[in-house]
């Protein structure tokens, strides 16, 4: 194990701040970090899509609104949203899965019956962790609330192993449609809610939202078990 | 004298038939969007490019006026943008509401959404319709193509008289029932959900698991109904979702 002294010295050589020749003992891993650091510069650039930023720049407000709307919540959970929103805003960057397909081709379709009779395809299918994800993003886009409901009712064949409740709780959190709240509600409901307890509890006194929505919350929070009785 | 009368006829005409003609041109539109808040939508399909407007403006003492092409601007929004004619209410001013009653040529798509509540009754349009409602039933009868409809409070009661075979057609409500008729030779993958207070009644033999014990037994049940059947083989999705009501599938 190397000292910090040895460590700053090696950074020095790499970084060129010490032209000198290093020591024989420091001399092979000053090389090897040289060659990696010089491979990663000449690595292509690959310039994010104007799509990905507008996405980008949808989820970064949808997170600064949940933040405004959970200032009386505890610390924790705001923590584990926002930690979900910030992995799911990543995936919208850099999208690390391969199965791009879904994606792309839900995109390219034009009209709504199009896109719902793909989302129905999909129910047919058994679907890998990575288009399961790529479903998430897709219900994150879509605005159309009977393409919401069909896309949660996809995904809720995933939970809880693969749809979790505080990536559920986000879409609500998003969505002013009664009946597209009702579904993420029954979505979340074979998962475990016991971090965003406080977040839905809040979101039960949001302005405007329907009785039936609220008494849906109220029966969630009241059949699911505290953390520590699990 | 007779060719001053002939002009005052002329002029005449020409008022009366820009008060006959509050929507433009409709030989080159395809699709008409409603945007309302309060009050009623009711759109009718005709043949050709006949079409007509009437819009009545009902205030919070409910006293009912209608509004002619000259005071429109104060009430509503209408623009064409492309093939697309858009018609959007303003804003409520108090308890106000204002009902559209529209005649168009039955091969435009219909879209509309209604934010606050009323009644949206829509009729013999052949080529789509989706409509996004928050508070009143949904009508729609002699619908051809498809169908996207969601509400959160009301029932959905639509008849078609066509389909089209590689289109899905859903209709999702929050509370209230879901009544569709379809033409006896549908072939339909159908998803079914009913969360409370619902039964299930089908013209159409389901094949598959049924979601139900008792099929076309009209008793309400606090169990939930979820499942999916096939109609006359299976094909495009038929989605039919409420959280509280029954689902009735008829056989035009």
């Amino acid at each position: 194990m190397k000292t910090e002294q040895e460590l700053l010295k090696i950074m020095d050589h790499v970084d060129g701040y010490v032209m000198k020749e290093a020591e024989s003992d420091l001399k092979e891993e000053i090389k090897s970090l040289k060659q990696c650091a010089s491979g990663i510069k000449d690595l292509p650039y690959e310039k994010v899509s104007e799509k990905t930023d507008e996405r980008f720049q949808k989820f970064m407000e949808s997170i600064s609104d949940t933040s405004k709307t959970n200032t009386s919540r505890g610390l924790r959970t705001i923590s584990i949203i926002t930690a979900f929103a910030a992995g799911l805003a990543l995936l919208l960057i850099f999208n690390p899965f391969q199965n791009k397909e879904i994606l792309a081709d839900f995109n390219a379709m034009k009209s709504n019956p199009d896109k719902l009779s793909f989302v129905y395809e999909l129910t047919l299918e058994k679907l890998s962790e990575g288009e399961i994800e790529e479903v998430k993003l897709l219900l994150a886009n879509e605005e159309n609330p009977n393409i919401k409901v069909a896309l949660l009712d996809l995904l809720e064949n995933y939970t809880p192993d693969h749809v979790k409740s505080e990536e559920l709780f986000l879409n609500l959190n998003r969505s002013s449609t009664p009946s597209v709240q009702m579904a993420m509600l029954n979505a979340m409901e074979a998962t475990d809610i016991s971090d965003i307890r406080s977040d839905l509890d809040a979101f039960r006194n949001t302005v405007g939202l329907e009785e039936t929505v609220k008494n849906r919350i109220l029966q969630l929070l009241n059949n699911a078990k505290p953390k520590n009785l699990k | 004298m007779m060719k001053k009368n002939l002009l005052l006829l002329g002029f005449f005409v020409s008022i009366c038939g820009a008060a006959q003609n509050d929507l433009p041109d409709m030989s080159a539109i395809d699709t008409l969007i409603v945007k309302s808040y309060w009050g009623e939508v009711n759109v009718n399909g005709v043949t050709g490019n006949k079409s007509g407007l009437k819009v009545v403006h009902t205030d919070s003492q409910a006293k009912r006026k209608m509004i002619d092409n000259s005071a429109s601007g104060q009430y509503y929004d209408m623009k064409v943008n492309g093939k697309t004619l858009r018609l959007a209410a303003r804003s409520p001013k108090g308890f106000e509401s204002l009902d559209f009653i529209l005649s168009i040529p039955n091969r435009i798509f219909v879209q509309v959404e209604m934010i606050k509540g009323g009644e949206i009754v829509l009729q013999n349009l052949l080529h789509g319709i989706e409509v996004n409602h928050r508070n009143g039933s949904f009508k729609g009868r002699n619908i051809g193509d498809y169908a996207l409809v969601n509400l959160a409070n009301g029932s959905i009661d639509i008849k078609f008289n066509s389909v089209n075979r590689s289109r899905p057609i859903s209709l999702v409500t929050m509370n209230g029932g879901i009544t569709v008729s379809l033409p006896k030779t549908v072939q339909r993958d159908v998803r079914l959900i009913s969360r409370k207070n619902g039964y299930l009644w089908s013209d159409f033999d389901l094949t598959g698991v049924l979601p139900v014990a008792r099929l076309n037994v009209r008793s309400y049940s606090k169990e939930p109904i979820d499942g999916t059947v096939k109609i006359n083989g299976g094909g495009k999705l038929l989605f039919l979702s409420t959280e509280n009501g029954p689902i009735e599938i008829l056989k035009d």
